[in-house]
């Protein structure tokens, strides 16, 4: 697989600041490219963001000097003439992003199209399986702190002893594909997530399986699963499936008769169990581990399960759920 | 809003010794009255002065806290006001809640009574006993 | 199962976020039954509840629904089975903060499952105690075989304590198969 990745060194910039900026490059080029944020002694450097404070500093001119690639310094005092962006200063505040990604255009992404260069980091060439090992090893306490990727780059960082991950800032609503990878984490990979906010990891990665329609399905159409506990949905748009297939599966159930009692796609039922499985919660069982029964049709027309039907519906409609 | 520093939420032993004082005075002196006990408005007992023994007056507490709490939001939403007394008339006796509306450490007083007690006579020792206690944690 | 009174209890430790919770949800402003806190030793803040608290919400053809909160503390537990008989559901609030939170989680179940079993559990404060892992309560769900839905939440998030109430809904849904037909894939 080609993976076209650029890296990004960041110097001397604030973690907001530097978290804006990565959100903003990410939404510009990920289409044609994938990121890795880098330091500064890198080896390879596409693209420098540096406080203009620092630009004149010795080191960095020496770096400079030796590496050509282009630059961007970031000022925090507005420009005199008006501008946003300058010959090589960015001035903040951004109040409009177009002449950013005009000079990104110009001065980065056209020139890397010239070369068309293919980074590729180090990743495995080995086609990925993901299968019961893969997922022990990322779950392992013994491998405390992992980098997870892709070919768009870093994903985040988890400590499966502390259980929580520190994600790319620029890929909080994140989703994946099979090139999902991990590795131990190396300090060098540490500057490329943001360390403000951390998230529970399980819920954190289950949410990421879950939007990533790209992940292959690991689970069987006539299986039967359980889960440990129920995993929190972090967007309101599939709060309601996730919950209702939550119900389902805490009590152990078969795969196919959930999809039919909640009419859910098989699709989606399937992509729930593979992110748990991927999330590391719950297993596939035998029959006889199973307690949810879906309801007969008998069932559903009894009055008082009639007048319960009623009165969910109104609160669903009242909350907006 | 100031806040009060930790140590002081609960009320001081002189005021407290008052309380009792009061407490003592209305048992002694209304005839028909059985039990008096002083708690804090969030349901801790304080201290009881009694002629019979009372079990489980801990959730005596709580329950007259819960009591007068409920009772004074009902009466904000029907827009009474200066009520600080229920009064629950039994076959077998009367109970009488009396809130303290004490600055820094608001109480509950719970008077327990035969039937026969003088009503009017026992509201107004109440009254007065509340009124010098709220007025002591004034000071 | 018949609802006898249309109520949503909201339970749990002192300072778990109980009131709070209501309010977000509360059409009315809320009818708070507060008194001033004397057990430091619990909790430091100045008022704590010590009837029941009152929220509402109106449903579209008229019905009320009452958000019921009722006081943390065991001695005033003669509250608790009295509001939780008929519930839809009851809403439990642990604080992370707490020292004994696990032993609390634990007491508090094994008390209000008896009074009405569609429960959810949400964990405040998560932000103000970083050293104390979350998996801890997921891992005492997985070893005591529960099944109630654990979440992690802030209280006076109204889109988090609504999550809880739609859980508290889904958990009701799937016990009678009361789904509706053409429900949204995700």
């Amino acid at each position: 697989m080609d993976r076209h990745c650029i890296n990004i060194a960041t110097s001397g910039l604030s973690s907001k600041v530097s978290d804006e900026l990565k959100i903003l490059i990410r939404n510009f080029i990920s289409n044609q490219y994938g990121i890795n944020w880098v330091n500064i002694s890198s080896n390879h450097i596409d693209l420098l963001l540096i406080n203009e404070n620092f630009f004149d500093s010795d080191n960095i001119q020496n770096i400079l000097q030796k590496k050509k690639f282009p630059y961007l310094k970031i000022s925090k005092t507005p420009s005199k003439n008006g501008y946003q962006v300058y010959e090589h200063t960015l001035y903040l505040p951004l109040e409009k992003v177009e002449p950013l990604l005009e000079w990104l255009q110009k001065n980065l992404l056209s020139f890397l199209n010239q070369n068309s260069v293919v980074i590729v980091p180090d990743l495995s060439t080995e086609i990925l399986i993901i299968d019961e090992q893969f997922i022990r090893n990322l779950h392992s306490p013994e491998n405390t702190k992992l980098h997870l990727f892709d070919d768009k780059g870093t994903l985040a960082i988890i400590d499966n002893r502390a259980q929580i991950a520190w994600i790319e800032p620029s890929r909080q609503k994140a989703h994946t594909n099979m090139s999902f990878n991990f590795a131990f984490a190396k300090t060098s990979d540490f500057t490329k997530v943001s360390r403000k906010k951390s998230y529970y990891l399980q819920d954190w990665l289950w949410n990421l399986i879950w939007c990533s329609k790209d992940f292959e399905n690991l689970a069987s159409v006539d299986g039967y699963f359980k889960i440990d506990y129920w995993p929190q949905p972090y967007q309101k748009e599939y709060r309601k499936v996730s919950l209702q297939l939550s119900a389902c599966f805490i009590q152990g159930a078969k795969i196919t008769d959930v999809a039919k009692q909640l009419n859910v796609s098989i699709d989606d039922v399937l992509r729930f169990v593979t992110a748990c499985v991927m999330a590391n919660n719950g297993r596939f069982v035998s029959a006889n581990k199973c307690s949810y029964a879906p309801s007969s049709h008998l069932e559903n027309s009894n009055i008082d399960n009639h007048f319960l039907k009623n009165f969910i519906g109104k609160i669903r409609r009242r909350f907006g759920l | 809003m100031l806040s009060i520093p930790a140590q002081k939420r609960t009320a001081p032993t002189q005021l407290l010794q008052l309380a009792k004082s009061e407490a003592h005075n209305i048992l002694m002196n209304t005839r028909g009255v059985d039990f008096v006990m002083i708690c804090s408005s969030d349901g801790f007992e304080l201290a009881t002065v009694s002629h019979k023994n009372y079990h489980n007056t801990t959730k005596l507490a709580a329950v007259s806290s819960s009591i007068l709490a409920m009772v004074t939001a009902f009466l904000k939403e029907i827009q009474l006001t200066g009520c600080n007394n229920i009064t629950l008339d039994a076959d077998n006796g009367k109970a009488i809640l009396t809130a303290i509306p004490a600055v820094h450490h608001p109480m509950v007083m719970v008077t327990l009574s035969n039937k026969e007690v003088l009503l009017g006579q026992l509201l107004y020792s109440l009254k007065k006993a509340s009124q010098i206690i709220a007025e002591a944690d004034g000071e | 199962m018949i609802i006898q009174q249309y109520k949503i209890v909201f339970a749990g430790s002192m300072g778990a976020g109980k009131t709070e919770a209501i309010k977000s949800l509360s059409e009315i402003p809320i009818l708070e039954t507060e008194a001033f806190n004397t057990d430091v030793q619990s909790h430091q803040k100045t008022q704590t509840t010590v009837g029941i608290d009152y929220g509402e919400i109106t449903l579209d053809d008229g019905i009320k629904i009452g958000l019921y909160g009722t006081p943390g503390q065991s001695r005033f537990d003669f509250i608790w089975s009295v509001i939780c008989e008929g519930a839809i559901g009851i809403i439990l609030l642990l604080d992370h903060n707490s020292p004994n939170s696990i032993d609390e989680l634990n007491d508090y179940l094994k008390t209000f499952k008896n009074y009405n079993d569609n429960i959810a559990i949400g964990i405040t404060h998560i932000d103000e105690n970083k050293e104390s892992s979350l998996q801890q309560y997921r891992n005492w769900i997985k070893a005591n075989e529960l099944t109630y839905p654990l979440f992690f939440i802030d209280a006076r998030e109204q889109e988090q304590i609504l999550m809880m109430v739609e859980s508290l809904i889904a958990s009701l849904e799937v016990k009678v198969g009361s789904v509706p037909q053409g429900n949204n894939h995700a």
